[in-house]
């Protein structure tokens, strides 16, 4: 069937792509959760979701979806149907329960995913799905943190498992303290592809002279009014290495720092 | 149709059981938004839904859910299998991703007619 067939056969408006909708539909996945699409994502897949966010066309567009309907009687921003009409992604929306909506579509003889991680489009894509460079300031207390909260956010909106946020969250705020503690100014920058999820943290500092000593567990150049923040007890880069899956870090005295942290998705799964 | 012909008929791995079994199920709700299934699911549906967190147990037994099916082959969290038994709440699991699990029970539970 094609696009404007599963349109009528859910009652959906169509929001943006109208001219997309003689596209084939052979395959639908249902999901919620945008960590889920990204590891069973196949080209031309139509989507049915209820998260109608930003994400979730960001996600459909890197998974290549031949369109996506939001069920549930949800529908996206503005701005999410601009950014799904510039990519040339069909979007649409019923009122139909996820349920029903799927339940319409698999007795017309569409099929589902079938569970197989499509390397080849994985790697092809892996560059577009999610990049934020987020700017840090050094010495600014009042702030720190917020950079953090931020990747917790879009984290949880695309729906990654709670650990992973977690560890994530955990790594990007130290990694954050750590340039408003030391450093002029920093970046951090998250890219997220459908395989991993990575930090990379630059900042304009003092560097560091002794990474070993650095990564030892209470091991602290912190100044008495770092430490009485709370910080400053010598966690700080041991807490980011133990929960990333991959970290490396580099420094030049009197130039700065540079960390990489890298987190799996789909652990267990992504590996076959 | 109760839960546990449901179960034999789209063959379902049971993982935790108890009286609901004989329960009749009223449908189904698919989703992974717990606030959703909150908010909109009714009694006596099967949830089916790829969260493995042992909140879905509380869920489930607050909104009186007849069970919760696991797509995709996912594996509960060791905490959610101990609460589905404790509160007796039917904890199944399928190898189908959601859209071919809830069009196969829509099926089942005779929606497109009529």
């Amino acid at each position: 069937m094609t696009l404007r067939d599963a349109c009528d056969i859910l009652q959906a408006d169509i929001l943006t792509g109208e001219e997309h909708l003689d596209r084939e539909v052979k395959i639908v996945g249902a999901s919620d959760l945008m960590s889920d699409v990204l590891a069973f994502g196949q080209p031309g897949l139509l989507l049915l979701t209820g998260l109608a966010n930003v994400q979730a066309v960001r996600t459909a567009d890197i998974i290549e979806a031949g369109g996506v309907i939001f069920v549930r009687g949800k529908r996206p921003d503005q701005d999410s149907v601009d950014l799904a009409r510039r990519n040339g992604l069909p979007l649409m929306a019923t009122s139909l329960m996820m349920f029903p909506a799927c339940g319409r579509l698999y007795e017309k003889g569409l099929h589902g995913v079938t569970k197989t991680v499509s390397s080849a489009r994985t790697s092809s894509v892996s560059e577009e799905l999610l990049t934020r460079t987020f700017e840090i300031a050094g010495g600014d207390f009042s702030k720190a943190g917020h950079v953090s909260m931020e990747i917790k956010d879009i984290l949880q909106e695309l729906g990654i498992s709670s650990d992973l946020i977690r560890r994530t969250a955990i790594a990007a705020y130290e990694a954050e303290m750590n340039i408003v503690m030391y450093a002029a100014r920093g970046t951090l920058r998250l890219d997220l592809s459908p395989q991993a999820l990575v930090i990379e943290v630059a900042d304009e500092g003092p560097g560091i002279p002794d990474i070993d000593k650095a990564m030892t567990e209470g091991f602290s150049t912190a100044t008495p009014e770092m430490r009485e923040m709370g910080f400053g007890a010598g966690m700080g880069l041991p807490n980011i290495k133990r929960n990333s899956d991959d970290f490396s870090i580099r420094s030049t005295v009197g130039r700065g720092t540079d960390l990489r942290l890298s987190f799996r998705l789909n652990k267990g799964t992504a590996e076959e | 149709m109760t839960v546990e012909e449901i179960a034999r008929s789209l063959d379902l791995t049971v993982l935790s059981g108890g009286p609901r079994l004989s329960q009749p199920v009223a449908g189904g709700y698919a989703s992974d938004l717990l606030s959703d299934v909150m908010a909109n699911s009714r009694e006596g549906d099967i949830w089916i839904t790829l969260q493995t967190h042992q909140n879905i147990i509380a869920v489930a037994k607050l909104k009186n859910l007849s069970a919760v099916v696991l797509v995709n082959s996912r594996t509960p969290d060791p905490e959610t299998l101990q609460k589905a038994e404790q509160e007796g709440i039917v904890l199944c699991r399928t190898a189908d991703p959601a859209f071919v699990f809830s069009g196969r029970l829509y099926e089942l539970l005779g929606r497109g007619k009529g």
